[in-house]
């Protein structure tokens, strides 16, 4: 066990000096909640103080927190992403106006998580806990469809020929294997101070992410340009993911009703064993021909860096939970975390998220949960051999309640909506389907209809606009 | 024997009534002593900790765990005394919470005045020392009220209760129900104790529509307009459209201004029940870093602080009795009679009376608001007491400004706007201006190096001629930080008789390094205008512009710009006369009245019970260009000009925030009246006002009318009628831009419950006016005469409002609007946004309400807007024809955009 432990450290400490590039939304997963339903209503507070146990993915010491001496908990969580694209909009004065969507994306990813969390009182002043996890970090799960299409038959308002199919389907999540420990004690007849407490989890990181995207032309297109011209495209990725993160965590409670903690998380590298493959076709009317790689436009679609190991950042997180006296019985929960981008990322700066959230009991068994937080990420994007940083803020809402079917068993809902606009490169480069056969040209002396297929690079991106709706049922067992 | 046992026996007997357990202040383990389960002592606890002290034995039952029974069993075993944690501070809190609330959320449109309203209604000042100033500077009180109270006051009475002040002879119902919050008597105690306020603030940034065309306006070269009729040019075309078609050409595309970045802003006050005083202030945008990644240097120039203390001593015999002092260093706020010569505020109110909703707080006052072109930091002092008043001010700020720029190309062939410098190394300066986003002064210069690229490119003809701006960089820029501006001012006033004052103001701003110089007219014009073909553009209104104040001309040069002014008023009855005249001393006599650019207004307001009437008359020249005035006006400064209706034309479209966000009023001369008359039970004519006036810039007269009636059926039904007409014309016989605004709203307001409120709100307007090719789809080009070509708009929307008080602590509001039409205003509900709506869409919000605690109050607002607009047809995909045939001009036909909006603000009261 230690030597693994050793060889586990050996190779963090060897993986962090090794050039690397930090995780991101767009091409390295999307930051999941906790999974816990109560701290997402609760605009994903709860750091310092939790009772659902999946809430000690947050902080150790909420093993401590628990109603039971044990408890299990799950989450179901349903994801639902809305995608839009956009290019920009120039008038008649060459004026940027607006954006013009091109393309739309829904999809609904599902994850799950478990955890086990049990408390031991070792006398009256001393307490220990423990718990056990298993939750996924990250998602890398994404889907995206578009339609290329020129605007032959656009002036007689009928559909314009439909030129080729471009997919990305990317499949797999970062998981967390969790183990936590936290110790409390108590103190009488102090003014300032009723516990302390420490707590650390230790996580085995372990994922992978499948990454598939591609190019079809279409029947019409092959048909039009002549068989054999278009090439079809064809990329792949597989990697494997694994690292070991660790999260330290300290809880000051000043009396019954306000407590503070401190979670700190250091960095943590992932190392990344990857696999690839690039293929382009060319359909000939009766068969298939591999053609070799590299063809016209898809040096533009590769993106190498995704094979390198990478930094997640380290984090500070202060929070504060209060509860006054207040007739609709409130929990009250604030936290402003400082993440540390910029260590691992020369682009990139420390970045503050701020987290809040409300919990009333309109009756008893009765909770109402309100929550907001504002958060910051990055993103990198690619212009040639340029990267790019792309930060990302994401504001969310949230609101949940809970249901009890017993003294031992509740359950919990949590909704949360976010949205946020940013801008990208596209994602398919239009030279790609630089070919004149499928693009029509009016040579009307007057009145010139050519479309010339240009790369938009940094000074016309795309923009991105997305809607993340988060669904999480929480069950808590009581045991 | 026995004596003793009946003595012990009473001794257990009393020792048993004593053992009694108190609800309210026992601890869990004296709880846990009753005849109950652990569970249910822990629930007792819990109750009485997080939810509620108890009231009496029957609150018990609210506890899920306690039956009937258990109640029952334990009653005779315990008490419950009459306890609660409640200090009179948060009692007080409690008694003007929705006061303080009201305040909280209308604080965008208050330039800061809550805070101060604020303080008040917590450490209320002592009606029995208030002087004139200090009354009117309440909310809602009028100057006949005011002088009510100082006359009940001079005949030796006392106020020792509310109900002296609502006795008062001539004291008004709405100024007694205003004034009692803010006061207190004699015999209360004075709240001796440190108050802070905390608040904190994230909301995102969305920009209003001028300024969104403004920063979305394009820096390209003088191509566009070609036609190309030959094949062979159609590529070399179609290379220049692609270059200048770039979203990073403008400043939108450059600071990619799309992003979502929210606004923090941090705002601390301390005092010192109300003497001593300290706040602070900070926030961070789209440009600005947040707050704990500033440096010194950065937080003293973007944040806003003070430290000040109030005090009233006694004089000597004979000396005027009390006398009140202020002493603020730091920023603050100075403001003066009728806020013609001195009312520093960056915000720009419509008709603001000074009466009613749209106070001014006289005198100097803290200020932490967001003002930052007219904020003044320094020090100010005043002394007043019931005969004189005397305040002085120094500030010694940087101001941001518009500089002349002048071409430099370094050794790599960049060329680069720099600020022009006369041989005494003074900037050339333009005008103060309050931009939208102060960019720092580094990435403005390397934004525009960007644009200059752009605009130095000369390109070929398609017959031939080589083209290109004979101004090819931007020769006009915002600064931030750039003038050295220090202003040394006062105000003396001397109140002979109650109610009846006469004051004198005055400041002088002086520049050590920058010179303010605007040319004559045709200069200006090219100075603000890119390219020959938009100088047709130039029109009568812009001789406003041409009016501003120079430092220096032909005829004088100097360092400085000064205004003086008069103040008075008087009371009579129930009748309030005030006015102020401001003199600019431009090149006439300082000590001469009459020969310089000048301002003046009288107003004379009549109160009854239930009636009032104001008149006021205002009439000021075009050339009194005085940036710390905020006095009464229909439309704010420079409306109408170049700035305000062509942005595309100007040599950069960052000008146009000189424009944007000027709070001085237009030059303009006319009449105001406005009443109010409830003259039924159950009926209320409503603020009704009438304003004829003319814009002096152009002798353009507008006539603009308002009224509302309102019908009261019972207390939980009332509906509204509103008539809103506009009429703007040239007295002459050309019929130029006559244009006539109509509109008409039907309001009704439900109050379902106590706990739920309905309100629904249906509007339509018309406009008429001479085309304006963006609306009129389009115009039809030649043989239009004005006359022929009037175009005719309407639109309509309705919108309901419902809230929903789940508890006094915790409120919902939701709003939802439906509209079709352009331009309809939209006042949403009891909050601080007028929205023009455009074409067709709808839009909703909700916002909920908080109250975490005594002292913590919490308020959130989401806001969606969907609305459709239609959009100059460029683009199919990356097509670019449109471009080569203008002569087709063809519209996307709607175009849907989307914005999402919220904040957040939490207020920490402790």
């Amino acid at each position: 066990m230690y030597r693994k432990i050793i060889i586990l450290l050996l190779t963090v400490l060897a993986v962090g000096t090794l050039s690397s590039y930090s995780l991101n939304e767009f091409h390295y997963g999307y930051k999941l909640n906790t999974l816990d339903a109560t701290a997402v209503s609760m605009g994903n507070t709860g750091t310092a103080g939790s009772s659902n146990p999946m809430g000690i993915t947050l902080n150790a010491i909420n093993t401590l927190n628990q109603n039971k001496n044990f408890a299990f908990g799950t989450t179901i969580n349903a994801n639902k992403g809305e995608d839009k694209r956009s290019f920009p909009m120039y008038n008649s004065f060459n004026a940027y106006i607006n954006e013009s969507t091109y393309t739309a994306q829904e999809n609904i990813f599902y994850n799950i998580g478990v955890a086990l969390s049990g408390k031991y009182d070792l006398d009256k002043y001393n307490s220990f806990g423990f718990g056990l996890y298993m939750t996924p970090r990250y998602s890398f799960a994404g889907g995206y469809n578009e339609e290329v299409r020129n605007n032959d038959n656009s002036n007689d308002d009928l559909y314009p020929e439909k030129i080729a199919i471009n997919k990305i389907d990317n499949e797999g999540a970062l998981y967390a294997y969790g183990l936590s420990l936290a110790y409390k004690s108590s103190f009488d007849n102090l003014t300032y101070l009723r516990s302390l407490a420490i707590g650390a989890n230790v996580e085995m990181l372990t994922g992978n992410a499948e990454s598939a995207k591609t190019i079809r032309f279409t029947d019409w297109a092959h048909t039009t340009a002549g068989y054999g011209v278009l090439p079809d495209y064809e990329e792949k990725f597989d990697r494997d993911l694994s690292g070991l993160a660790m999260q330290f965590s300290m809880n000051y409670e000043l009396n019954h009703r306000a407590t503070f903690a401190f979670v700190y998380s250091p960095k943590t590298s992932i190392e990344v064993d990857a696999t690839n493959s690039f293929n382009s076709y060319r359909t000939y009317a009766d068969s298939t021909m591999m053609v070799d790689y590299p063809i016209i436009g898809a040096d533009s679609l590769k993106h190498n860096f995704m094979m390198e190991d990478y930094d997640l950042p380290s984090s500070y997180k202060f929070a504060f939970q209060l509860r006054p006296r207040n007739v609709l019985k409130t929990t009250f929960n604030v936290e402003a975390e400082l993440v540390r981008w910029s260590e691992t990322n020369n682009l990139f700066e420390d970045k503050y998220n701020y987290y809040l959230g409300i919990e009333h009991k309109i009756i008893e068994t009765v909770p109402v949960r309100l929550g907001f937080s504002s958060t910051h990420s990055y993103d990198i994007g690619y212009d040639n051999d340029y990267a790019y940083a792309v930060e990302l803020q994401t504001p969310t809402v949230s609101l949940g309640t809970g249901f009890e079917f017993s003294n031992r068993l509740r359950a919990d809902v949590g909704f949360s909506y976010s949205f946020r606009s940013f801008e990208t490169l596209d994602l398919f480069m239009d030279e790609y389907y630089d070919y004149d056969a499928l693009w029509p040209t009016n040579t009307d002396t007057n009145h010139y209809n050519d479309i010339i297929l240009q790369n938009r690079d940094w000074s016309n991106p795309d923009t991105v606009k997305e809607n993340i709706f988060d669904f999480m049922f929480s069950l808590t067992l009581d045991i | 024997m026995k004596k003793v046992l009946i003595v012990l026996l009473v001794i257990f007997a009393w020792s048993f009534a004593q053992a009694l357990i108190d609800l309210n202040t026992a601890t869990l383990e004296e709880l846990k002593t009753l005849p109950i389960t652990e569970q249910q002592a822990q629930d007792i606890f819990e109750y009485r900790e997080f939810v509620s002290f108890f009231e009496s034995i029957f609150d018990l039952r609210k506890i899920e765990s306690i039956d009937q029974k258990t109640m029952l069993k334990i009653r005779e075993e315990v008490k419950i005394s009459r306890y609660t944690d409640a200090d009179e501070v948060d009692q007080r809190r409690e008694e003007i919470g929705y006061l303080l609330e009201r305040l909280g959320e209308s604080e965008g449109s208050s330039e800061g005045m809550n805070d101060v309203w604020a303080d008040y209604l917590m450490s209320p000042q002592n009606i029995n020392y208030m002087l004139y100033e200090d009354l009117i500077s309440i909310p809602n009180v009028s100057a006949v009220d005011a002088v009510a109270i100082l006359k009940k006051r001079s005949l030796g009475e006392k106020f020792g209760n509310i109900r002296d002040i609502r006795t008062t002879q001539g004291m008004s119902y709405y100024g007694y129900s205003n004034l009692r919050h803010y006061v207190f008597f004699d015999d209360a105690k004075a709240l001796n104790r440190v108050y802070m306020d905390y608040q904190f603030k994230i909301e995102s940034q969305d920009f209003e529509e001028d300024s969104s065309d403004m920063y979305k306006e394009p820096q390209i070269r003088d191509t566009y307009g070609y036609k190309v009729y030959v094949e062979e040019d159609l590529p070399i075309l179609q290379e220049i459209y692609k270059e200048i078609r770039a979203k990073d050409n403008s400043y939108y595309g450059y600071f990619n201004l799309d992003k979502y970045k929210p606004a923090v802003s941090h705002k601390f006050r301390a005092r010192y029940s109300n003497k001593y005083k300290f706040g602070l202030m900070d926030f961070s945008d789209k440009t600005i870093s947040p707050t704990v990644d500033k440096g010194w240097t950065d937080l003293r120039d973007d944040a806003k602080y003070y430290a000040g203390y109030e005090d009233k001593y006694q004089a000597y015999e004979g000396f005027g009795g009390t006398y009140f002092l202020k002493a603020y260093a730091g920023h603050y706020r100075a403001t003066y009679g009728e806020g013609l010569v001195m009312e520093n505020t960056d915000f720009y109110s419509p008709r603001k009376t000074g009466l009613g909703f749209s106070k001014r707080i006289m005198g100097i006052t803290p200020d932490l608001s967001k003002s930052q072109s007219t904020a003044l930091r320094g020090g100010a002092v005043e002394i007043k007491n019931d005969y004189f008043t005397s305040s002085f001010f120094y500030s010694n700020t940087k101001k941001d400004a518009l500089v002349y720029m002048e071409k430099y190309v370094d050794e790599n062939d960049k060329t680069w706007s720099i600020p022009v410098k006369d041989e005494n190394g003074n900037y050339k300066v333009f005008s103060y201006i309050n931009s939208t986003i102060r960019f720092d002064n580094d990435d403005l210069a390397e934004a525009e190096t960007h644009f200059n690229e752009e605009l130095t490119t000369t390109s070929i003809s398609p017959s031939g001629n080589e083209t290109g701006y004979t101004v090819d960089y931007l020769s006009l820029a915002p600064r931030k930080n750039i003038i050295n501006e220090q202003i040394i001012g006062g105000h003396l006033q001397y109140n002979p008789i109650i109610g009846t004052r006469l004051g004198f103001t005055t400041y002088t701003a002086t520049y050590n390094n920058a010179e303010f110089v605007v040319p004559e007219s045709n200069d200006l014009m090219r100075l603000l205008i890119r390219g020959d073909n938009n100088y047709n553009k130039w029109k009568q209104p812009n001789s406003s512009l041409a009016a501003m104040y120079s430092t220096k001309t032909d005829s004088y040069d100097r360092d400085y710009r000064r205004v003086i002014g008069f103040d008075g008023g008087t009371v009579i009855n129930n009748v309030s006369i005030d006015g102020e005249y401001a003199e600019l001393s431009v090149d006439g006599d300082d000590m001469k009245l009459g020969d310089d650019p000048k301002a003046y207004l009288i107003k004379a307001h009549t109160q009854y019970n239930n009636f009032y009437f104001l008149t006021l008359y205002r009439n000021y020249d075009l050339d009194f260009d005085n940036p710390y005035s905020n006095a009464f006006a229909e439309q704010p400064k420079y409306d109408d000009t170049i700035l305000d209706k062509n942005v595309y034309a100007l040599t950069n479209p960052l000008i146009a925030d000189v424009y944007n966000n000027s709070s001085q009023a237009q030059a303009e001369k006319g009449f105001y009246f406005e009443t109010r008359y409830q003259f039924h039970r159950n009926f209320i004519l409503g603020r009704t006002y009438l304003d004829i006036f003319e814009r002096v810039a152009d002798a353009r007269n507008t006539v603009r009318f308002q009224s509302e009636i309102e019908y009261r059926a019972f207390h939980q039904l009332r509906f509204k009628l509103k008539y809103k007409n506009q009429v703007n014309r040239y007295a002459d016989d050309a019929e130029r831009g006559v244009s006539n605004t109509q509109e008409y709203t039907l309001n009704a307001r439900m109050l379902l419950s106590n706990r739920n409120f309905f309100e629904i709100e249906y509007r339509y307007n018309t406009v008429k006016s001479p085309p304006y090719v963006s609306l009129t789809n389009p115009a039809e080009e030649g043989n239009n005469t004005h006359a022929q070509s009037m175009s005719y708009m309407n639109g309509d929307y309705i919108a309901v409002n419902y809230t929903h008080i789940l508890s006094p602590k915790l409120k919902f509001r939701g709003s939802v609007c439906l509209w079709n039409g352009y331009d309809i205003s939209h006042w949403d509900w009891e909050d601080i946004e007028l929205d023009f709506m455009g074409d067709r869409g709808f839009k909703y919000w909700f916002t909920i309400q908080n109250n975490i605690s005594e002292n913590i109050y919490l308020s959130f607002k989401y806001k969606t807007k969907i609305y459709r607009t239609q959009e100059l047809f460029i683009r199919k995909y990356n097509e670019l024809d449109d471009l080569v045939d203008l002569e087709i001009p063809t519209y996307y036909d709607r175009v849907e955009k989307r914005d999402n909006t919220f904040r957040l603000q939490i207020d920490y009261r402790f």
